[in-house]
């Protein structure tokens, strides 16, 4: 998702005053941006906000229209700031009228059928010994996490923590690859 | 490298709790800064996002977390989709089979009964020794416990005692005669047992009460010569002569083999002078008999 798409009431100017403010670089002011939209959320989550990414928006269009202010005098991690402007709003958000929840997912609706035929797609491509562990990794169900993941690890010849982030960064790049395949067979007619 | 020390300050298990929402304030607090300031601290929570979403999708998360998720982790449009994918990675990799007969509650059960785990090790070590324990003080210090579980056959045979009061009575002449006041004794109980010696006259047999029990038997302890081994008949004789109950194949015990027992049922023991004749039945030559008296009150 484009940054500008979060930030629905930001004047353009503004928005490209914040990046600038980021870094000189457009391109790392992006990732810069989506790194702290992202930390803001997770924080929120965690902190049991009902609606994180309005929350981070909100917080990331209050710094957006101060940067005009403080982007002469600000001193220190630029990061920061933006955690303390997300713990004003919040505390605002906290004070209001509670929203009635957000409709849960189900948890029984099995997935689409599209993202099964996504998935297959993305293993794939997946290199033969990222598909070998994948597949060991997830295989094995029954038994207890822990065991599985010694057993796979002693037959990969890797530490366990090893395999386990080795098979968390496939599986990041799974849920990359079937988003865009998702994304594209949505867009198809 | 500073960034990389300070992300493993954080544990994965207190990442999986911030992203559980059950952080401390204080942790949550820290968490949140070094949130902001460290990006390994921040890769390794993208990465427990992911680990997060197969843990609930592979059924792995204990009641508590699972309202958790739903509660604090599940409220992004990219989570929601994390889930989604982990749902399929599970409905690719794991049968139907698998997945479906193997319920949470057993899957949350199964560690606990790990037999490798040392709390069982200790447990079944403690059993043991318990158990070995208890055997031993069975045997030492309460033997008609053990008796109960020992077969018939291997159990040692129980010999009445030698010295009934009425034996001794009897054996001298001098002695007045006397009753044995013996209680009535059920079926399954030991018999009513009584002494007698070939050498006591019929003026110096020994007067008996029978127990009432219709089932009831009086042992008769027949004093026979040291080692006379062999097989006797006893007959049991009333007054008159009459032979009243008898039995064959006799056999003396003992360590010295001098005694037979001769069980007379009670019901047959009514008031009057009795006899009893033994005679021995395997040697022909050896065909002499004793006889034993008594009286029954």
């Amino acid at each position: 998702m484009s940054p500008a798409k979060h930030l629905k009431d930001l004047r353009q100017e503004d928005f490209d005053r914040l990046l600038d403010w980021l870094d000189s670089d457009r391109e790392r002011a992006g990732v810069t941006y989506e790194k702290i939209r992202w930390r803001l959320v997770a924080i929120l989550a965690s902190r049991g906000c009902r609606t994180p990414e309005e929350v981070a928006d909100e917080t990331i269009d209050r710094v957006a229209r101060r940067v005009i202010d403080i982007r002469d005098t600000y001193r220190g991690d630029k990061a920061i700031y933006f955690l303390g402007v997300m713990n004003n709003v919040h505390h605002e958000y906290l004070r209001r009228p509670s929203l009635p929840h957000l409709v849960e997912p189900e948890e029984t609706v099995e997935p689409k059928e599209q993202m099964h035929l996504c998935l297959d797609q993305c293993l794939d491509k997946l290199a033969p010994y990222s598909r070998q562990l994948i597949e060991k990794y997830y295989t094995e169900n029954r038994q207890a996490k822990i065991d599985l993941r010694k057993r796979i690890a002693r037959e990969l010849g890797i530490k366990s923590t090893t395999l386990r982030l080795r098979a968390l960064r496939i599986r990041e790049k799974l849920q990359t690859c079937i988003e865009h395949c998702l994304d594209v067979s949505e867009a198809r007619p | 490298m500073d960034n990389k020390q300070h992300s493993q300050d954080f544990t994965d298990d207190s990442i999986r709790r911030f992203l559980l929402g059950q952080l401390k304030t204080e942790e949550q607090t820290l968490f949140e800064e070094h949130l902001f300031t460290n990006s390994d601290l921040e890769a390794r929570v993208r990465l427990a996002e992911f680990e997060l979403a197969d843990d609930c999708a592979f059924k792995r998360l204990t009641e508590s977390e699972i309202e958790s998720f739903r509660e604090k982790y599940l409220l992004t449009a990219d989570r929601n989709h994390r889930l989604e994918v982990s749902k399929a990675i599970r409905a690719r990799f794991v049968s139907e089979s698998v997945s479906e007969t193997s319920p949470t509650v057993f899957q949350r059960l199964m560690p606990l009964f790990n037999l490798r785990r040392p709390a069982w090790r200790y447990a079944f070590a403690a059993l043991g020794l318990i158990l070995i324990l208890a055997t031993v003080f069975l045997v030492t210090k309460e033997p008609q416990v053990v008796n109960r579980f020992i077969p018939e056959r291997f159990r040692s045979t129980p010999h009445a005692s030698p010295t009934p009061q009425l034996m001794n009575h009897s054996n001298g002449s001098s002695s007045p005669a006397h009753s044995e006041q013996a209680p009535p004794a059920a079926s399954h109980e030991s018999p009513l047992i009584v002494g007698l010696t070939s050498t006591s006259s019929q003026e110096q047999s020994p007067v008996i009460t029978p127990p009432l029990d219709a089932n009831a038997v009086v042992r008769f302890q027949l004093s026979i010569k040291e080692d006379a081994k062999g097989v006797y008949r006893a007959d049991l004789l009333a007054a008159s002569g009459e032979t009243l109950f008898s039995v064959e194949s006799l056999k003396p015990y003992g360590p010295k083999a001098s005694t037979i027992d001769f069980d007379v049922p009670a019901k047959d023991l009514k008031s009057g002078q009795y006899q009893i004749r033994l005679s021995r039945v395997d040697e022909p030559a050896k065909q002499e008999s004793s006889q034993y008296y008594f009286r029954v009150q």
